[in-house]
C-alpha cells in the first residue's frame, strides 16, 4: 500500500512539476528596463517607445500587444531597409525565448504610439501595458525623453 | 673607468630619448583626427558632382527653397514626414548630433533640411515646427507633389504611401505610413549632388566623412 502511494506521489510529482514550471506568469518573469518614449512637437500625434525585455523565466513567452491610455492605438513594429527604402512592418507577436534579451531600439523594433491623447512633455511619465500570450500583463512606467536624445 | 660610465649614461639617455620619441609619435597619431580616404568611407562620393535641375519648394517661414538656397554652403538633405514614428526622428536626432559635433570642431556649418514626402499632411509651418524641435537652425521644405517628385527623382530618392490591401488612400484618411529612402544626400556649395550617406546611424562617422569630403572638394 505504502509502495503504491509512494509511486502515485512520484508519478504526481513527475506530471505536475513541468506544469507548475510552465504556469509561471509572463508578466512576473519578463523584466523591462531602459524604457523611454520620445517627445514630439505638440502638433505631432505619433511617436515611438523603446525598451529592453529580458525573459528571466523557465519557459518561452510572447508579447502579443501593448496598450496605453496615452494613445488611441499602440502597435508593435519593425523598421527594415529594403534596398535603402525604410519600411515598417507591423509585428503580430514578439517572441521572448527563455533567457533571451529583446531590444526595442531606434531604427529597429519599436512600440508605435498612434494618436496621442495629449502632447507628451519631457520629464512626464506615461503607463504602457505589455500583454503576453498567457493573458498576463505588465505595467511599464515610461519616461518621456527629449527628441534629440 | 670614468669614460665607460659616461658611455653607459649616454646609452641610457639614448634609449630614453628613443622611447620618448615613440610615445610622442604614438600619442600624435592617437590624438590627430583620422581623415578617411574616399575608398574607406561609408558615404558614396560622386566622381562627377551632378548639378540639380531647377526645383521650387517652400519653407515654413514662407521663403522659397530652390536651387539658389543651396548655393554658397554645404547642405544635408533628408526626406521624410512628420507623422513618421521611428526612422525620421531617429535620423533628425542623429543630424542634430552631427551638427553639434561640427559646431564643437568649429567647422563651417552645413544647412540641414528635411524635405517632406507627405505634402497632404505636412504643411510648411507644421514641418518647420517639427524640424525646429530637433534644432532651431534646421529647415523644413515641402511643396506640390510634382515639385517634390522633381527633386526626389533627380536625387534617386524613393518613397511610397503605404496602402494596406483592401483600402484606398481615401478610406485611410489621415492614418497612413510612408515608406521612404533612409539616405542623406550631401549637396555642395555649387548646388550639385556631391555624396550620399546610405547609412545614417553613426553621427561621429558622418561628421568625420563630411569634413573629409569638404576638404577633398576644396583641394
Amino acid at each position: 500500500m505504502r509502495k503504491i502511494l509512494a509511486s502515485l506521489l512520484g508519478l504526481f510529482l513527475i506530471i505536475a512539476m513541468p506544469n507548475v514550471l510552465a504556469d509561471e506568469v509572463a508578466s512576473q518573469v519578463v523584466k523591462v528596463s531602459n524604457a523611454y518614449v520620445r517627445a514630439m512637437p505638440p502638433s505631432q500625434r505619433t511617436t515611438a517607445s523603446y525598451m529592453t525585455l529580458v525573459n528571466q523565466g523557465k519557459s518561452d513567452h510572447q508579447l502579443i500587444a501593448a496598450i496605453s491610455p496615452a494613445a488611441l492605438q499602440v502597435q508593435l513594429h519593425k523598421t527594415v531597409s529594403q534596398n535603402g527604402v525604410m519600411t515598417m512592418i507591423q509585428q503580430p507577436t514578439i517572441d521572448l525565448p527563455v533567457g533571451q534579451t529583446f531590444n526595442f531600439s531606434p531604427g529597429g523594433y519599436h512600440i508605435m504610439l498612434i494618436g496621442l491623447t495629449a502632447p507628451l512633455t519631457v520629464g512626464e511619465k506615461i503607463p504602457v501595458y505589455l500583454i503576453f500570450n498567457d493573458g498576463s500583463h505588465e505595467q511599464v512606467t515610461v519616461p518621456v525623453t527629449a527628441a534629440t536624445k | 673607468m670614468q669614460g665607460t660610465r659616461t658611455n653607459v649614461r649616454w646609452v641610457w639617455i639614448g634609449i630614453l630619448a628613443a622611447m620618448a620619441l615613440f610615445v610622442g609619435l604614438w600619442l600624435h597619431k592617437q590624438l590627430t583626427p583620422h581623415t578617411p580616404d574616399i575608398e574607406e568611407m561609408q558615404a558614396t562620393v560622386l566622381t562627377q558632382p551632378r548639378l540639380l535641375k531647377p526645383f521650387v519648394l517652400i519653407q515654413g517661414n514662407g521663403k522659397l527653397f530652390n536651387n539658389q538656397s543651396l548655393m554658397g554652403h554645404w547642405t544635408f538633405l533628408f526626406f521624410g514626414y512628420t507623422h513618421c514614428p521611428d526612422i525620421c526622428p531617429t535620423t533628425m536626432a542623429i543630424l542634430n548630433q552631427v551638427y553639434n559635433k561640427l559646431e564643437q570642431q568649429k567647422q563651417s556649418l552645413p544647412q540641414i533640411v528635411l524635405v517632406s514626402v507627405d505634402p497632404n499632411r505636412d504643411t510648411p509651418r507644421k514641418l518647420q515646427e517639427y524640424v525646429s524641435y530637433f534644432n532651431p537652425a534646421f529647415i523644413g521644405a515641402t511643396g506640390s507633389r510634382k515639385e517634390i517628385d522633381n527633386l526626389t527623382q533627380q536625387l534617386g530618392i524613393a518613397y511610397q504611401i503605404v496602402i494596406p490591401k483592401g483600402k484606398t488612400l481615401k478610406t485611410l484618411g489621415d492614418n497612413y505610413l510612408v515608406d521612404h529612402s533612409g539616405a542623406i544626400i550631401l549637396i555642395d556649395p555649387q548646388a550639385q549632388m556631391h555624396a550620399i550617406f546610405t547609412d545614417s546611424s553613426d553621427p561621429e562617422r558622418i561628421a568625420q566623412e563630411f569634413v573629409a569630403i569638404k576638404e577633398l572638394a576644396s583641394s
